[in-house]
């Protein structure tokens, strides 16, 4: 007569994960990407403002009209 | 050949069933698979509740789905009460869960605390009884779970949740 076996358990594993909303940029998602088209602020990845505010195009282009 | 296995989430007022999720990511929306990034939780709110369930696609040939046990690896986060609550429960098993339109507030029912080991015993229902089996293509009772915060919580966390069930062959 068969015998029902146990087979290993199964186990399914996902990721669960949760952010804050502190009102503060995600610095990680944005370095290196504008996050306001008008101010043209860029934060890099050690969640500092980047020391080019604006493209190099354009700074050469005020400092000759200055 | 073992049985097919998966877990299933539902989401939406007329319960939208996706039959195998990717992730199980909580947040400030009712949507499967979402994205913490862009679905934060606002500190001192709950994320929106999850209904999900043990979905046995096919039987493989086995006769016996049983010992549904869940539970999450790793911390949740910093700065703050964080909580991760449950209807899942080794006694005093409330019975099945009722699917609802998700929301972030409490849900009568979901107030146990997540495991953080693997439980010694089933801990999730199949047919409202934690003796129950599925012997056929079909659903365990819903696990509803909910991350709560406190106004100081500073940080979220990633960690893993796990679906264990037994086979008979």
């Amino acid at each position: 007569m068969a015998t029902d076996q146990k087979l290993p358990a199964g186990c399914i594993g996902h990721k669960s994960e949760f952010l804050l909303d502190n009102g503060l940029p995600d610095y990680e998602a944005l370095a290196g990407k504008f996050i306001d088209g008008d101010s043209g602020l860029v934060f890099n990845s050690n969640k500092e403002l980047n020391a080019f505010l604006f493209p190099p195009e354009e700074k050469k282009e005020e400092q000759v009209k200055s | 050949m073992a049985a097919t296995v998966t877990i299933a989430e539902s989401n939406g007022a007329g319960e939208t069933v996706t039959a195998s999720i990717t992730n199980t990511n909580m947040g400030s929306t009712d949507a499967v698979n979402l994205s913490a990034t862009t679905y934060p939780i606002t500190p001192n709110s709950r994320s929106y509740i999850k209904y999900q369930r043990f979905n046995v696609q096919n039987m493989g040939g086995s006769s016996i789905i049983d010992n549904l046990k869940v539970w999450r690896t790793g911390s949740l986060g910093t700065g703050g009460t964080h909580a991760h609550v449950t209807n899942a429960r080794e006694t005093s098993y409330g019975g099945a869960l009722t699917y609802a339109t998700p929301v972030n507030t409490a849900v009568t029912g979901v107030d146990q605390a997540m495991p953080t080991s693997e439980p010694s015993g089933a801990n999730l229902g199949i047919g409202g009884s934690l003796s129950g089996q599925i012997t056929s293509v079909g659903y365990s009772d819903y696990l509803g779970h909910q991350i709560t915060t406190d106004a100081s919580a500073t940080a979220g966390s990633s960690s893993t949740m796990n679906y264990q069930y037994d086979e008979t062959a």
